[in-house]
């Protein structure tokens, strides 16, 4: 494999960990990022180098999030996968999903007997903070929506 | 005998378990997310004991995750006079920080595409998919810094925040 698919792939490996996710999640998906055809998950085990079983455990999990996607070809049983072609903006819909689920928790907290002006204080701060985030976001896949249907 | 269910009010070890979910999903071991949640409702700071006993879990798993919070700086560390214990809270900047965090994860991932630009022979599928990536990530990246500005001006190019690093 050149060396500079090599850099990128063991990056993205890094970022999916510093994100709480395995690091072969993360090459896989970078595997798939730069590949337009679909590959076959021996062929992903083979280029990444690792088994085929972890693979697979990963690339479904990919492929439940919205960012990959799993395609078949007649006569041939094997799964094959690539990137999903909305990927991007399941990717930011679900950083927004878990954005509101906090600001859930946080309403939550505020109902919490705890009145004490400090934690009260702090809790609308961060509400309000959140809020803004997730309009960041959510302004970003609008973004995304006007590109796509600028092709 | 009595379940969560028989009330619908939330209940704060409820809101700490949840807390720890959501922080886990940023990385973050799920005893850390607790140790937030748990600081983040409680108004003074809290001995390594105290959030030990509220989390049900031994003072040795919170001092290892209390002390990468602080290395993080989402927590502060407190002494008090005459107490050899130490005491933790929600680090004053936290929300800059956190903020700072996802910045600072976006702009890898900005990066980490632009290593993919370099790549010899790249299909014009993939070229016009770097494109529309990089071109949504730097805007994320903007929108975040300015959002960073608003709540502590400064604060997007002040690299020891951004890194948590000194």
């Amino acid at each position: 494999m050149d060396e500079r698919t090599q850099r990128f792939i063991e990056k993205m490996g890094l970022l999916s960990e510093a994100d709480g996710m395995p690091r072969i999640a993360g090459r896989v998906f970078a595997l798939l990022f730069i590949t337009s055809e679909p590959m076959s998950l021996e062929e992903i085990a083979t280029r990444l180098e690792v088994s085929r079983a972890s693979v697979s455990t990963d690339a479904r999990r990919l492929a439940q999030m919205g960012l990959l996607e799993r395609v078949s070809r007649p006569g041939d049983r094997r799964d094959f996968y690539r990137l999903a072609p909305d990927g991007i903006r399941h990717s930011l819909e679900s950083r927004i999903r878990t954005m509101r689920r906090f600001h859930d928790l946080l309403d939550e907290a505020r109902q919490l007997e705890t009145a004490d002006p400090v934690v009260e204080r702090r809790l609308a701060e961060w509400d309000d903070a959140h809020r803004l985030l997730v309009d960041v976001y959510m302004d970003v896949v609008a973004k995304l929506g006007a590109v796509g249907g600028r092709k | 005998m009595p379940t969560t269910t028989d009330s619908l009010a939330p209940s704060t070890p409820d809101v700490v378990e949840r807390m720890g979910l959501l922080w886990e999903l940023d990385g973050l071991p799920r005893i850390a997310g607790r140790i937030i949640g748990h600081l983040l409702l409680q108004p003074d700071p809290q001995s390594l004991q105290a959030i030990a006993d509220a989390l049900g879990v031994s003072k040795a798993s919170v001092s290892m995750d209390a002390r990468r919070l602080e290395r993080l700086g989402l927590v502060e560390r407190i002494g008090r006079p005459g107490d050899r214990r130490d005491y933790y809270a929600i680090a004053d900047d936290m929300l800059a920080r956190g903020l700072a965090m996802r910045l600072e994860s976006v702009r890898r991932l900005h990066e980490a595409l632009r290593t993919a630009r370099a790549i010899p022979d790249n299909a014009p599928a993939v070229r016009r998919r770097l494109d529309l990536f990089e071109r949504v990530h730097a805007h994320a990246v903007r929108a975040i810094e300015e959002l960073l500005e608003q709540l502590r001006p400064g604060a997007a190019a002040d690299l020891t925040l951004t890194t948590g690093r000194p």
